[in-house]
């Protein structure tokens, strides 16, 4: 399957906020409307709405398995070089993040792996801010990831704080994202 | 608003005050109030004090007159505020002990009615499940929210639900954090904990409702299961393990006992030996694992957490109208500027999604001080 975002517009009050991938910037506008299915009509998507309810543990997070052990790796230099790119692009330039995303170089045997030896290279409280270039670095270098696994963005309604995760194999590739069950999907990279 | 002056409220049994003019312990200061000490507020100390965590010698807010909060005593020889800790005993005890423990003091209640908060976070839920477990009855009742970041918290509560003998879920967008700012009870210092008095009230008053005589929270939990236990650990039972403003505002009144389960120095010497040895554990997966035969597995085997980040700040947000109503009285009254038009602009114009944790505090702080003066002068 070819790789492409999903936008899934949210609705919060009489607000529509929309995610556009290629920037990473999160819209909102205000939709004056007093029917509430109406304003529920308009934010949806349907071919996004199909592909987010696929994924069960959106509606069930009790549905998400646990964690496999940490596996450690040894260190790869050019890999170093590349979660660095992805870093960059983070900070400075958001198109290159996006365009990286769409690569697949399938190195390590799960996102899980891949977000374990990500922390490795930036351990700590720098992941905080690090979700996204963290996703992109698991998305692009598992193995399964285009199989089994897809890269949510999420927003903390009503406010434009967003997150990134992956969920591969109904798991969390991110053992220690307890949150995520707080920001709303408004896009999803599959 | 016609001001007039300042007229009493309710007594507030956990916080008293030393007079520094009579050398001793008053247990209110509202003739004070009535006769102007409100005029003395330092209101630049109560903001420096309030953002300022890290100097431990808090600057006076009145000048002759000292608040003794609660967890705080007057300490005569030092002449000033000391905490009042209670360090745990050293004791050897394992799963079978603590329980014993726990039933021995859930059956000191014998005869009275029981109820237990249902937030549908882990360590009421502990509670609840520690009940059933004994075969005590009680009642529940709880805050459910629809939006989407507590679909967590309200799968627990309707897991839970079931196993009380009546439960009350109240839906908290009825009751919207900070949309009582102008009905607060009138106090004798400025509060912090006031954004959830509205809805606070409601679930006491749904414990009023089912006849509930002693209500069981669970605040105080986080320190027990989250600090690692140390050998010079010590715990400020007053100030960390208890709701005092509800104990004194909501539940006293209706003539509910509060009773943070954690607080009691039997169970902090349970847990704190229980956990001797153990790390700093934010997750609380001690509690989790140690809990798992009784919790469901729902609780033991995932860490989600409730973020009242969103939910707050859209109250905050909503609230703004009221805010300003506020500032400006309190401005006619004190004349102080903080409440000046240009900081009120300020306040009222901040995007309250965006604002960083200090300037959060410090606006609640502003806030604060703005609800007490309004309440101290509303006629009811």
């Amino acid at each position: 399957m070819k790789t492409r975002y999903y936008t899934v517009n949210a609705l919060f009050g009489n607000e529509i906020y929309h995610f556009i991938p290629f920037c990473g910037l999160l819209l909102k506008r205000t939709v004056q409307c007093d029917n509430k299915d109406d304003l529920a009509d308009a934010c949806f998507n349907e071919t996004a709405k199909k592909v987010l309810d696929t994924i069960e543990i959106f509606k069930d997070p009790f549905l998400l398995k646990k964690n496999d052990k940490i596996v450690k790796v040894q260190k790869r230099k050019w890999l170093n070089v590349y979660a660095r790119i992805l870093v960059f692009g983070h900070k400075y330039f958001y198109p290159l993040l996006f365009g990286l995303s769409f690569f697949r170089l399938k190195i390590f045997d799960s996102s899980e792996a891949a977000v374990d030896y990500f922390c490795l290279l930036y351990p700590g409280e720098q992941q905080r801010k690090l979700c996204l270039p963290r996703s992109i670095f698991a998305a692009t270098t598992s193995k399964r990831f285009s199989e089994n696994g897809c890269m949510v963005i999420g927003a903390f309604l009503p406010s434009t704080n967003m997150h990134a995760w992956i969920i591969e194999d109904s798991k969390n590739a991110y053992r220690r994202d307890n949150d995520w069950t707080c920001y709303t999907p408004i896009a999803i990279m599959k | 608003m016609s001001i007039k002056k300042v007229t009493k409220g309710l007594p507030q049994p956990s916080l008293s005050f030393y007079s520094h003019k009579d050398s001793c312990i008053i247990p209110d200061i509202w003739t004070l109030l009535e006769n102007g000490l409100w005029r003395d507020f330092d209101f630049a100390a109560f903001v420096d004090n309030a953002l300022k965590p890290e100097i431990e010698q808090n600057r006076q807010i009145f000048k002759n007159y000292t608040p003794i909060l609660p967890g705080f005593r007057w300490n005569d020889a030092h002449g000033d505020l000391v905490e009042d800790l209670y360090y745990p005993n050293i004791i050897e005890t394992d799963k079978q002990r603590f329980l014993s423990v726990a039933e021995e003091l859930f059956h000191s209640f014998d005869g009275k009615r029981l109820g237990v908060h249902l937030s549908g976070g882990l360590d009421s839920s502990i509670i609840i499940c520690l009940l059933q477990y004994f075969g005590i009855p009680f009642y529940l009742a709880g805050l459910k929210s629809n939006r989407f970041e507590f679909r967590t918290e309200r799968r627990i509560q309707e897991l839970l639900a079931p196993k009380g003998q009546d439960c009350i879920l109240l839906d908290l967008e009825k009751y919207p954090f900070y949309s009582d700012l102008d009905r607060i009870p009138k106090h004798q210092i400025p509060q912090s904990n006031i954004k959830m008095n509205r809805a606070h009230d409601a679930l006491c008053e749904a414990f009023a409702r089912m006849g509930v005589d002693v209500v069981f929270t669970g605040q105080g939990g986080d320190t027990l299961f989250v600090d690692a236990p140390l050998a010079t650990s010590s715990f400020n039972i007053g100030s960390e393990f208890r709701f005092n403003w509800d104990e004194d505002f909501l539940y006293s009144p209706r003539g509910i006992e509060l009773v943070s389960f954690y607080g009691c120095p039997v169970i902090i010497d349970q847990i704190y030996n229980l956990r001797r040895e153990q790390k700093v554990d934010v997750l609380k997966k001690w509690a989790r694992n140690f809990f798992a035969d009784i919790l469901p597995r729902e609780l033991s085997q995932y860490c989600y957490v409730a973020d009242f980040f969103g939910i707050s700040m859209s109250g905050l947000n909503n609230a703004k109208a009221t805010i300003k109503k506020l500032f400006e009285e309190s401005f006619e009254i004190t004349g102080n500027e903080i409440f000046s038009s240009s900081r009120t602009k300020q306040l009222i114009e901040t995007n309250v999604f965006d604002l960083k944790y200090s300037t959060y505090i410090e606006y609640c702080t502003q806030i604060s001080l703005a609800v007490w003066i309004y309440s101290l002068f509303r006629e009811n």
